[in-house]
């Protein structure tokens, strides 16, 4: 018998007018959006590509460990097609450089091509769903009691020798079945499309977290449809549960997320100025621990020829050159020894102190997620970014990758021994005869003119000033085979499920609470019309 | 007889329980959204009003020594927060937030979203991070509660105009009076915009007494002439929606298929067309380069108009014997076109950008929710509008600054090319307080509702139409 109601209330769907329009709707919006976020998947795909192979050649031609600076790029998931989340948003590549001893806390580059292009939105696969699909159940739910009513059908269904659960049971799976079949068909539609595009490396991660998004999914419609169910078993006419239903609706999926979220932004914000007041503190600090600790350095004299125009280019002047007094090396290595240990201390502080704010801002962010996690669009939304791996949570994960592979970075510099061999210029040990004649030159030069100005360390501007200039040396790079990898953090399927277990919780247990409470009001429903 | 039928229908609509939901929905949403915005808008003005004491103080330091602090007339010119952006907040925040001027470098640079302005993030940069975990995207002003919450009451007014009165069999008692069906559906029309207008206008009144209370700003005639702006746009784009219900009424026999309709054609037009066709702008013709891209490119047309140029130069020109030439008229000359020809590199991409998010809104036209969005910002000056008056102003602002400067420099030795070098003006400390100074402006009223008036003159079309065809269908109504 149950066959038979799912069956009738399937084909009377079907071939409604409102079925057929919000499916047709749900079917272009979703053809649109993956095939236009899939281009862009592409080009934020090329541009992963593209940037791993310059890091990679970058780094067969660094001549000293000082320019080893590293790019870790973050590759775009194909997920992100079906669930944008974040990710289109924020950078591509974390920077780690021994010029500037910050530990990232964000990402840069990116495309972003037309930055006024962010007024407007993109509509993705959770927001099809959000927005269309939540209205087809609305439609094939609000009239499945008090609408059989009215036309008078509900006291003849009941005259059979069914009890009322099967009927109510018959009328949700049918409905179930009806959203299913376009949900269903979207969903492949949107994995075919990015099958057959070129250039989507598809994951293993791929088809199962489609598989669950579409359990998902259907769980979330499920909701509407048994509250739909509740409604219409609550009231008289159709017409006022539909009333009922949509203003749930605008309530529920527009204005109190937005609320919500404005304020929690808000509150995220308010803080932003206390962290820069203490980052200006403890820069500060830093610089007055540098000028005591360079105060009390016992500098020699020494003199330095600038270095050629065409290495200054290559590597921003990074390394010096080779033609230097034997004082200048020792000076440059009082200071570096000095301000190493000072910069690193102190990047660790300024992490410290920013990785403290954001794990409070973390702190509001999902505080705010488990308020809305109670209202089912909200909490669906969720649930698709997290198993797609594209939510704020997956970017703060590979940021603390970054953050424990700069400790490697740094441990893999100390080892590569003294800091000459560290750091900007080869030691007098390997200076070629050439070198070392032009170096002595410049010295006894020098040394004629008796006084060299002011400083301790100067630059020198005698008559062999054009020869050292144009002194090309030969680089040689360094093999860096030995360079700790970074392993990007991925996380299974398991781990997804295990992140949004709780949202599912939440969603099963309307589920169920919403088909009991249908239940027991349909039980006691007046079948009669009032006519 | 037409006054009857409309204080008949105006007893009904506003004794309805979805007229005072619909209310106590409005009045909520202005008091969580007013106190939100009054916050934020303090933060940011205060952020905004820092960067311009920092204008100021490089303005300044230019003044005392002109020649020496050549490169400290530099300015960032920001987007100013409005209170109109509780009208209407239009995505100003997720746009770029102006320029950096440089005229030592002659140099106008559009400030990328993130940059941080003058050593302090801006706060609005600050908070743009927070937004983007949403996909889709809603600002919390009026122009939301109109657009969503209002248009949806006015359908939900509308929809069951002719079918419910049919159902209650009312409707073939009111035609054995002898009124016109013209008068009838006139008087629904009426009295449904009617008590729109009323919600509205209640709810209008209370965000001007919260935004007075909460100490954004002073009462002031500018701010309600936008908001009678707005309020007269507001009813031209609900009056579309009370007709579009009118409209599924009659093509319908029973209420509850009209309301069905009705609901598809407002989830189409207000949600899900206007939000969809920003994807057209990752199309090929609307394809740009990206920043880094741009720079280089700007870069290159640098290098190549300096090329071409230093063959006008004399002979004996090397980049060796610069200083022979800095103060040579014909150098100067070409210098200066040199970087405007970088400059005009970085404007016609800009310009490119702004006429393909042009391009993406007017196929939003078809939608009348994003012509009341459209008409809304511009009648209250946010948002694309705002930036595009902040950039004329600059341009006129430039204008102004150089021709100060010229007036003020010490005369070259000869000639009368004037370009701004530390060869060309002379270390006289200049008057602070004669430098001009710029200011983000609001356009007067006037200026504002003539950028609406496409988009304002488009939902009246829409209007005229729907009235007509409403009004042709009725007449052949079946009203048994």
């Amino acid at each position: 018998m149950i066959r038979t109601i799912i069956k009738r209330e399937f084909l009377d769907n079907l071939l409604s007018f409102k079925f057929m329009a919000c499916v047709l709707v749900a079917i272009i919006v979703s053809l649109a959006s993956t095939s236009i976020l899939t281009r862009d998947y592409q080009d934020r795909l090329r541009n992963y590509d593209k940037g791993v192979a310059s890091a990679k050649e970058a780094l067969t031609r660094i001549p000293v460990y000082s320019c080893l600076n590293v790019r870790l790029y973050r590759k775009p998931t194909p997920l992100s097609i079906f669930i944008a989340g974040i990710e289109r948003k924020v950078g591509s590549y974390a920077e780690i450089t021994n010029t500037e001893m910050d530990i990232p806390t964000a990402l840069q580059g990116g495309v972003t091509k037309n930055e006024f292009a962010a007024i407007f939105s993109i509509f993705d696969f959770s927001s099809v769903i959000i927005i269309i699909f939540t209205v087809l159940a609305i439609l094939l739910s609000y009239g499945a009691i008090s609408g059989e009513k009215e036309d008078g059908l509900l006291s003849l269904t009941l005259s059979n020798s069914v009890p009322r659960s099967k009927i109510l049971l018959g009328k949700y799976l049918g409905a179930l079945v009806s959203i299913a079949v376009p949900l269903a068909f979207c969903f492949t539609q949107g994995t075919l499309i990015v099958l057959f595009s070129k250039n989507v490396e598809v994951d293993s991660h791929f088809f199962p977290s489609m598989g669950l998004l579409f359990c998902v999914s259907l769980l979330y419609l499920s909701c509407i449809l048994l509250l739909g169910i509740l409604i219409s078993s609550m009231t008289k006419t159709s017409f006022s549960s539909l009333l009922l239903l949509l203003a749930f609706y605008l309530v529920f999926t527009f204005l109190i997320p937005q609320a919500v979220k404005s304020f929690s932004t808000n509150t995220i914000i308010g803080r932003a100025k206390n962290v820069e007041a203490n980052l200006e503190t403890v820069t500060n600090e830093k610089e007055k621990k540098e000028d005591e600790a360079f105060r009390k350095a016992p500098f020699k004299k020494s003199w330095s020829t600038p270095l050629d125009h065409y290495n200054m280019q290559l590597y921003g002047g990074i390394i010096l050159s080779r033609i230097n007094s034997p004082e200048y090396l020792e000076n440059q290595s009082l200071i570096w020894s000095i301000q190493i240990p000072i910069d690193r201390e102190y990047a660790q502080k300024v992490y410290d102190l920013k990785n403290k704010d954001m794990s409070i801002e973390e702190q509001i962010r999902n505080g705010t997620q488990r308020l809305l996690a109670f209202i089912p669009s909200s909490n669906f939304g969720r649930i698709a970014v997290l198993m797609a791996d594209t939510s704020e949570d997956s970017l703060s994960r590979y940021l603390r990758h970054v953050a424990l592979y700069w400790h490697e970075y740094m441990r893999y510099l100390d080892e590569k021994g003294d800091f000459v061999k560290r750091l900007r210029y080869p030691g007098p040990e390997e200076q070629t005869p050439y070198e070392k004649a032009l170096i002595k030159k410049i010295s006894d030069d020098v040394a004629g003119l008796v006084e060299i100005k002011g400083s301790r360390m100067s630059s020198y501007e005698g008559k062999y000033l054009e020869e050292a200039e144009n002194y090309r040396p030969k680089l040689t790079f360094l093999n860096l085979e030995d360079l700790p990898a970074f392993k990007s953090p991925e996380i299974g399927i398991t781990e997804r499920l295990q992140g949004s277990l709780l949202n599912m919780a939440i969603l099963l247990f309307y589920n169920l609470l919403l088909f009991i409470l249908a239940y027991f009001s349909f039980s006691i429903y007046d079948p009669r019309r009032m006519d | 007889m037409l006054k009857i039928l409309l204080k008949r229908q105006l007893i009904e609509d506003m004794l309805t329980s979805r007229f005072f939901i619909s209310l106590v929905l409005i009045f909520g949403a202005v008091c969580a959204f007013s106190l939100v915005f009054a916050d934020h808008f303090h933060k940011s003005l205060d952020s905004y009003s820092k960067v311009m004491s920092q204008n100021d103080r490089n303005l300044q330091q230019f003044a005392r020594s002109p020649m020496k602090n050549l490169s400290s007339p530099r300015q960032s010119f920001l987007l100013k927060p409005k209170p109109e952006l509780f009208i209407s907040e239009a995505y100003e925040e997720n746009i770029p937030q102006g320029f950096l001027y440089d005229p030592g470098n002659h140099s106008l640079q559009l400030l990328s979203p993130k940059e941080e302005v003058s050593g302090a993030q801006h706060y609005r940069s600050i908070s743009k991070r927070e937004n983007l975990a949403d996909v889709l995207t809603y600002s919390p002003d009026l122009t939301f509660i109109v657009q969503v919450l209002l248009s949806f009451l006015a359908l939900i007014l509308a929809f069951g105009a002719v079918t419910a009165e049919k159902e209650k069999g009312t409707l073939p008692l009111i035609y054995s009076n002898p009124a016109k069906r013209a008068y009838f559906i006139l008087a629904k029309y009426l009295s449904a915009l009617f008590t729109v207008a009323i919600s509205l206008f209640l709810g209008l009144i209370l965000s001007l007494i919260l935004l007075n209370v909460l100490s954004v700003v002073p009462l002031s005639f500018s701010l309600i002439s936008s908001f009678s702006l707005f309020f007269l746009v507001s009813i031209i784009y609900l009056s579309v929606f009370i007709l579009l219900g009118i409209l599924c009424s009659v093509l319908s026999h029973r209420s509850k298929n009209s309301l069905v309709l009705c609901l598809l054609i407002w989830v189409f037009l207000v949600i899900v067309f206007p939000k969809s066709t920003g994807m057209l702008l990752t199309m090929k013709r609307f394809d740009v380069p990206t920043g880094e891209e741009i720079t280089q490119l700007a870069q290159k047309t640098y290098n190549e108009t300096a090329d071409r140029l230093e063959k006008q130069l004399p002979a004996d020109w090397s980049r060796m014997n610069f200083d022979k030439y800095r103060r040579n008229e014909l150098f100067l000359k070409l210098e200066s076109e040199v970087d405007k020809s970088q400059q005009d590199t970085l404007d016609y991409y800009l310009r490119k950008k702004l006429s393909a998010v042009a391009a993406a809104r007017r196929v939003n036209s078809f939608s009348p929710a994003s012509l009341f969005e459209y008409s809304a910002s511009s009648v209250s000056g946010t948002g694309l509008y705002h930036f595009e008056s902040l950039w004329t102003q600059i341009l006129r602002y430039e204008n102004d600054f150089l021709s100060f400067v010229k007036n003020e420099r010490s005369v070259l030795e000869k000639g009368s090319f004037f370009y701004l070098t530390p060869e060309t003006i002379s270390d006289k400390p200049l008057d602070f307080n004669a430098i001009p100074k710029f200011e983000d402006k609001n356009p007067k009223p006037g200026e504002r509702l003539k950028d609406a008036l496409p988009y304002v003159g488009l939902l009246v079309l829409y209007n005229l139409f729907l009235f007509a065809f409403v009004f042709y269908k009725f007449q052949t109504y079946d009203v048994r």
